[in-house]
């Protein structure tokens, strides 16, 4: 476990290095001036989905969430749903050991299955492990990470999203992924917001134009919903290579994260699932920031 | 049963100019009617295309050396609309010869604008009537597929914290109908043929 006083901690994802996205230095950081910013949105339940790359969830959120919190004066934490993770079955008195922090300004959480739906359990009787109010008055973003190959929890999950981005490769047979993944949680659950990101090869922008746009048009054809556009972004291990100069047709579409950092077009008030699983989740970190450990 | 041609003394597949000239041979055996188109546009021109012609129809033959996948495929789908504009009057089929396909290929072609027909060939080292011999094998793959190209997927069940999906959308899961599967064929193709 982290201890939050020691910002050097080497944190190891298969064979991805994951400590750059925390500890960037200065001079790649492009963070908007939090005065520009005028929103207060609370908190919103975010995902990022590679669905054409299975086993990059985790990577591709951590990824997110340091870009957004560079950004903007945000918090985030991930929530990781992990298969065969069970921390009730501890013996220890605190169930939610597996708090850590990333940064001074992401924290992540491992749940089982079993936790998230402890804890978005509608029903349950009032103030049990529930404090009445929150406490936590900054933006924060939470990113549940999960692997949307795996049917457990899926349609849990889906009712805490308000927003699912999704990670893909500018070609049509990534995007045809990403189009199985809306559909799905188009299907348990209308209220959540589709957004592309693009990664990978260098395209002129009219092909991303195009690819987008005909993405849309068979989204809203299909499923009535119409995704919202984040720019591109190259993951993290293309940034070490030098990338050659974009040629005259070609543009470097930046990473539009506006949208997300804002909270533009978020479905309020929370649902009884999100209210749930956001009062819990403060209550969490606060224990954490409390009693740091060892 | 699916059309085989035999052709005794052919050489390794390895030599590919080789099975090509065999393939040419050997398809207008299965479409005996049809006659080998003399004169074809240098546009159209490939050393791995031919074209036959039976009554209206245009056979346009494509014999790859590997197995065709989804994204070999597009570029073939860009040249389809090469051969439909220079023969608008002819009712155009495609016939794709490899060695292997991608599974999903055989469904896929039930919607593309032309018809196409997909045929595997191979080598087999024996034969009943000539051990000593290898052969080259040809099968038809678009008459099978119309019984059943791949298996439904079947997601697991649902356990314990595994909620089930409301409205059986298990069944729904990852496939996408006909109309999506058929925009999604035809996004591919506006894609090759504009940028490919």
């Amino acid at each position: 476990m982290v201890n939050p006083d020691s910002p050097l901690k080497k944190l190891k994802w298969g064979l991805h290095d994951l400590s750059p996205l925390f500890h960037a230095p200065a001079s790649q950081e492009t963070a908007e001036p939090a005065s520009s910013r005028t929103a207060h949105f609370g908190v919103q339940f975010l995902s990022v989905c590679v669905p054409d790359h299975e086993g990059d969830a985790f990577l591709a959120n951590a990824y997110l969430a340091s870009q957004m919190v560079r950004r903007a004066d945000l918090f985030a934490s991930l929530v990781s749903i992990a298969p065969g993770v069970n921390a009730f079955s501890s013996k220890s008195e605190n169930p939610f050991r597996s708090l850590e922090l990333l940064d001074s300004r992401i924290s992540r959480l491992v749940l089982s299955h079993q936790e998230l739906w402890n804890i978005t359990q509608t029903g349950r009787p009032p103030g049990d492990l529930i404090s009445p109010k929150p406490e936590i008055s900054q933006d924060f973003l939470v990113f549940l990470e999960f692997e949307p190959s795996q049917f457990r929890s899926l349609a849990r999950i889906a009712l805490l999203l308000d927003r699912l981005i999704l990670f893909v490769q500018p070609t049509v047979e990534s995007l045809r992924e990403a189009y199985r993944l809306v559909k799905t949680f188009w299907h348990l659950n209308r209220e959540i917001d589709f957004f592309l990101l693009f990664r990978g090869k260098a395209l002129p922008r009219e092909q991303k134009e195009f690819l987008f746009e005909r993405f849309s048009l068979i989204a809203s054809r299909f499923l009535w919903t119409t995704p919202g556009w984040l720019g591109e972004l190259a993951f993290p291990e293309k940034k070490e290579k030098k990338e050659r100069a974009p040629t005259s047709r070609e543009e470097n579409w930046e990473f539009n994260a506006e949208t997300i950092i804002l909270g533009e077009g978020l479905k309020r008030p929370l649902s009884p699932e999100k209210n749930r699983f956001w009062l819990e989740l403060q209550k969490i970190l606060q224990n954490r920031m409390a009693h740091p450990l060892p | 049963m699916s059309p085989r041609v035999f052709l005794a003394k052919s050489p390794s597949l390895k030599e590919f100019q080789k099975v090509f000239l065999l393939l040419k041979e050997a398809l207008p055996r299965l479409f005996p009617q049809a006659q080998p188109l003399r004169e074809v546009d240098e546009r159209l021109g490939s050393p791995y295309s031919f074209f036959l012609q039976e009554g209206e129809t245009l056979l346009w033959v494509e014999v790859a050396f590997s197995p065709l996948t989804r994204e070999t495929l597009t570029h073939y789908l860009a040249k389809a609309k090469q051969v439909q504009a220079l023969f608008p009057a002819a009712k155009i089929c495609g016939v794709f010869a490899a060695p292997d396909f991608e599974a999903e290929l055989t469904q896929l072609v039930e919607w593309i604008l032309i018809p196409i027909r997909l045929f595997r060939y191979r080598e087999v080292v024996a034969l009943e009537n000539s051990p000593a011999e290898p052969a080259l094998w040809i099968e038809e793959l678009t008459v099978a597929s119309s019984k059943k190209a791949t298996p439904p997927e079947t997601p697991p069940s649902p356990g314990p914290f595994q909620e089930a999906m409301p409205g059986g959308l298990e069944s729904h899961w990852n496939r996408l109908t006909r109309e999506e599967l058929r925009d999604f064929i035809q996004f591919e193709i506006d894609f090759a043929c504009k940028y490919k």
